[in-house]
């Protein structure tokens, strides 16, 4: 985690010299120790991250993917002549099996990020999801992210 | 080189203005609440992205790359969230939900 600070400190800054580096060092450091002493960080957390990383990054390439693939269908939606008239908008209540709250609040957060299903809202193990035609009604019950996050917890 | 990288920021640049575009669009043809979000917050996802890859290319620092890169991944955090809320507050406080949409389960 404070390699990443770092690096995020890095990139802000957009040169690398002796001053910056210092500054950045000792800011990471007072970051870091309040973190690690008052918030929950711990050195076990972070290695348990480092080793999510390759399935995290499929992850993201994954939705970046399937992002594109349904907002081609809802540019169709829109400019197709009758766009009122072509949608069956619904409230779907969608069961999940992801257990762990973070990879539920992943789960939200990407059946928004796709168009065409908008997460109104997550109870326990319930998701409540506004699909606007039955061709993203389907997406929903054969969602590949939703696969690829109960294989991600299963591997852990 | 450098012509390539001024032809591909442009491609990026317009296929991210198309999708804002059609966003703007879709916003006015669609009559409720609900369908609204779908296309006003969901083609922004995408369109953020296209058009940050295209100030990539005519960016060409590294320091700049990293925080358009940052940028996207905000606006991929932040998007999802505003939505939501708009959604739940809207499935919370209409009484008459059922006319819109059909609904299977009710928060």
């Amino acid at each position: 985690m404070p390699v990443l600070l770092f690096a995020l400190w890095l990139a802000f800054s957009e040169r690398i010299t002796v001053d910056v580096i210092i500054v950045g060092v000792i800011a990471v450091a007072l970051v870091s120790l309040f973190m690690y002493r008052f918030s929950g960080w711990s050195t076990k957390k972070d290695a348990q991250m480092v080793a999510r990383i390759p399935a995290a990054i499929a992850y993201v390439f994954r939705l970046i993917f399937e992002v594109f693939k349904a907002n081609i269908h809802m540019i169709a939606l829109v400019l197709s002549d009758d766009p009122n008239g072509n949608i069956q908008p619904r409230i779907v209540a969608h069961k999940t099996n992801v257990k762990t709250q973070g990879k539920r609040v992943a789960l939200a957060n990407s059946i928004t990020l796709t168009p065409g299903t908008v997460t109104v809202d997550v109870m326990g193990d319930v998701v409540f999801v506004h699909a606007i035609d039955d061709h993203s009604n389907k997406g929903l019950s054969t969602n590949p992210l939703e696969k690829m996050l109960e294989n991600m917890e299963r591997n852990q | 080189m450098e012509l390539f990288r001024l032809i591909a920021g442009t491609v990026f640049l317009v296929c991210g203005l198309f999708i804002f575009g059609v966003a703007v669009i879709g916003l006015f043809r669609f009559r409720y609440v609900l369908n609204r979000v779908h296309v006003a917050a969901k083609c922004d996802s995408l369109a953020v992205m296209l058009i940050c890859i295209g100030l990539m290319f005519y960016a060409g620092t590294l320091g700049a790359i990293l925080k358009l890169l940052l940028v996207i991944v905000l606006v991929w955090l932040a998007n999802p969230v505003a939505s939501h809320l708009i959604c739940k507050v809207e499935v919370e406080t209409n009484e008459h939900l059922e006319e819109e949409c059909e609904v299977e389960g009710r928060p």
